[in-house]
């Protein structure tokens, strides 16, 4: 069952394994938990902090002269 | 009202018109291009990387590629994508040859991964997986997940990297990696896993070291 978790969050699974892993996790809590714990894994990743550039490095990137390259 | 996919397509447009244009003798325009990307190829070389000068060098090699070869896109795929193309096959050229951070271990195997895995333990869900997001992700946390990441074998982290972080699907992260997208199905759920054990321990370890309540 933990090899399909991932496609089944992500909706890869063809209907009847998708079915299968949804009736199988509603019946077994620690496959709910275990679900919960690897969504909130992906959740956490998608909204990590970003940094900004460093004002000298954007400004050599804008300043360097591309059409002569 | 402006739906996701009409708003996905309108950047494809812009991106397409913009490159059209420098294609067609405008080279001086190049420069929007890189503004309207760079920050989130910095923080796709941060997380691929790990320091801030292999990132920016990275940022710059792909520019320099993706300046001297633009003549060759097709428009057969988003330009983001081809750029990601460029931009991951520099990160993994820049880490052969880069002085920091020595490369992990090359694979995740999927009996390490799971013999770990005590499906016993798991009475209720833990406050990080059940708590508002907002509640959870803090400055440590993320800083942890950063290093957790770089933890990952390069060909597990660059998946995670582009289809969690960066948002690509599944089929365009395996394009951008010239792999097949059941290779790429697989290397993500390990590297999911991987991070879920590893979040476990560390929240284990933040709670037993927070003060019990008097």
């Amino acid at each position: 069952m933990i090899a399909k978790l991932s496609d089944y969050i992500d909706n890869n699974l063809d209907e009847a394994m998708y079915m299968t892993v949804k009736n199988h996790a509603s019946t077994c809590p620690q496959c709910t938990i275990f679900l919960k714990m690897l969504q909130r894994t992906i959740d956490l990743c998608k909204y990590l902090e970003t940094r900004p550039l460093s004002e000298s490095f954007s400004q050599k990137l804008s300043k360097k002269s591309w059409k002569t390259l | 009202m402006m739906t996701p996919k009409s708003e996905s397509r309108k950047e494809q447009d812009k991106d397409s018109n913009l490159i059209k244009a420098i294609n067609a003798g405008r080279s001086d325009l190049f420069h929007l291009l890189v503004k309207r990307y760079q920050h989130k190829l910095y923080n796709f070389g941060l997380r691929m990387c790990g320091n801030k000068h292999d990132a920016e060098d990275m940022v710059q090699d792909t520019f320099l590629n993706v300046f001297r070869f633009l003549n060759n896109f097709r428009h057969e795929s988003k330009f983001k994508n081809w750029l990601y193309k460029v931009a991951a096959s520099a990160c993994l050229q820049r880490k052969r040859v880069s002085k920091y951070a020595p490369e992990p271990e090359k694979e995740l195997s999927w009996e390490a991964l799971t013999g770990v895995i005590d499906m016993n333990k798991l009475a209720e869900t833990p406050r990080w997986a059940s708590q508002p997001l907002e509640n959870v992700l803090n400055a440590e946390l993320s800083d942890h997940i950063k290093a957790a990441i770089l933890a990952l074998p390069e060909k597990y982290r660059v998946v995670i990297v582009l289809r969690d972080i960066e948002g690509f699907s599944t089929a365009e992260a395996a394009k951008i990696l010239g792999l097949s997208q059941t290779n790429v199905k697989v290397r993500l759920h390990r590297a999911r896993l991987f991070l879920k054990e590893n979040l476990e321990d560390y929240f284990n370890h933040v709670t037993s070291k927070a003060p019990s309540p008097k």
